[in-house]
């Protein structure tokens, strides 16, 4: 067993390595390698990818890590952690031993998102800060029951063809009702929204932790790590995200009265929205909650999330019908070299890797 | 030279603190599949543990390495010895 960190300059080289082409599990694929080696914000020698594998190249676990940077309360070099995976027999030691190399790779300035499984690894490791999470809301514009209940518990997939068929009943009895939804969803006179390239996106505002400017957007947008695919590349196994069936990234400015009032960056994979970014003038929520709700009924969206306070809390107030509304949290961590002093409502959704998937 | 034996017995009752089960028995053959509160996390808890026991010090390399009791138990001879 072997630990190979690979660094920002090696990626392509390991890509075309005899370990990578054997390996039954891939820990990276060809449009990561892709992006991660045009990531502005890391340097060549940045470790991107720590890998403990058999002596014959077979990996038994893998961490990602994103170089970026932060700007409070200085600017300085922070990793993301954008994958951790172990295989559950042979590698069933290895997870908390890579988190460690990569906290050394970083010297603790490193960040997560962490998912309810994760959660108590980052708890018991005593290297990390762990805030409350982040509430944010959920909304449902299609009956969905299947897709909520087998995401929630995968044992019921067998019930799968009953769950389809529920759904599509509720569809048809909602139909004559969701006619309405064009009234409520309609946009006011005042209000009008225009699709904008990304080179039109603003500088980041100065409360922005990230700074996240330009340069770093347009990258983000020339290379996804989803790509749109109706099946996943290769006949091996990657065990986070790399294709759907639709996935795209929105920019939109707003304007109330021929006044700016909004920037938004919207994603879309397979019908479910997300709004990684958003630059909002003061006290205008409700006017961007319905410029949202007006775009995310013209694309014929199943699901939006938002984690952003403003935003959710218009929601919750607004009159929405036959939207089914639920809230939701994030949880993300950090080392303690980090500091308690960050806030987490001042992290955007798009944040980290989020925004790549 | 230290006795292999005695190794065992001692890094059986570091086992024994950290699983917090005195039944615990261990041979040179036993893995994390054996123990199933073996996860990562405490894998990591307990190579600390014998590293503060014997005074020495694993690294990233040796850790996950570490297939079986048998080769935490040579990782220490080994350490000790020198």
């Amino acid at each position: 067993m072997k630990l190979r960190h690979i660094q920002k300059k090696d990626l392509a080289h390991y890509l075309h390595s005899a370990e990578y082409k054997n390996t039954p599990v891939v820990p990276i694929t060809e449009q990561r390698v892709r992006s991660q080696s045009q990531n502005p914000r890391a340097d060549d020698d940045d470790v991107v990818l720590i890998v403990a594998e058999e002596e014959n190249g077979h990996v038994l676990a893998f961490i990602g890590l994103l170089p970026d940077y932060i700007f409070f309360p200085v600017k300085k070099k922070i990793w993301w952690i954008s994958c951790w995976w172990s295989d559950t027999s042979k590698g069933k030691t290895l997870g908390a031993p890579l988190l460690l190399a990569a906290f050394k790779v970083s010297q603790g300035c490193l960040l997560a998102d962490a998912s309810p499984t994760v959660l108590p690894f980052y708890l018991k490791s005593k290297l990390f800060h762990v805030p409350k999470a982040k509430l944010g809301i959920k909304l449902f514009f299609k009956p969905l029951i299947k897709n909520i209940l087998l995401r929630k518990k995968p044992s019921l997939k067998f019930t799968s063809p009953f769950l389809a068929f529920l759904d599509q009943l509720i569809s048809i009895l909602y139909f004559p009702f969701s006619l309405t939804n064009k009234f409520y969803f309609s946009l006011p006179s005042s209000l009008k929204v225009q699709e904008i390239d990304v080179t039109q996106w603003p500088l980041p505002e100065k409360h922005n932790l990230f700074q996240r400017d330009k340069d770093v957007m347009t990258w983000i947008v020339a290379f996804p790590w989803i790509l749109e695919r109706t099946k996943k590349q290769g006949n091996r196994p990657y065990p986070f995200s790399s294709c759907a069936k639709r996935f795209r990234n929105h920019f939109y400015i707003v304007k109330e009265n021929e006044i700016e009032i909004a920037h938004l960056f919207l994603t879309e994979r397979n019908g479910v929205f997300k709004l990684p970014y958003l630059q909002i003038a003061q006290d205008k929520e409700i006017a961007v909650c319905k410029v949202l709700v007006h775009l995310l009924y013209q694309k014929g969206a199943s699901e939006f999330t938002t984690f952003h306070n403003g935003l959710s809390e218009a929601f919750k107030k607004m009159k929405l019908p036959f939207v089914y509304r639920h809230a939701t949290s994030y949880q993300y961590v950090w080392g303690k070299e980090l500091g308690k002093n960050l806030n987490v409502n001042q992290f955007q959704d798009g944040d980290g890797d989020a925004i790549f998937t | 030279m230290t006795n292999a034996h005695s190794i065992l017995k001692e890094v059986e009752s570091i086992f024994q603190e950290v699983f917090e089960d005195s039944t615990l028995k261990l041979t040179e053959n036993t893995t994390a599949h054996d123990i199933a509160e073996w996860d990562s996390v405490q894998h990591l808890l307990l190579l600390h543990a014998l590293e503060q026991h014997f005074f020495i010090k694993f690294a990233l390399e040796e850790m996950i390495s570490f297939q079986n009791v048998r080769d935490i138990c040579g990782s220490i001879k080994q350490k000790l010895d020198k």
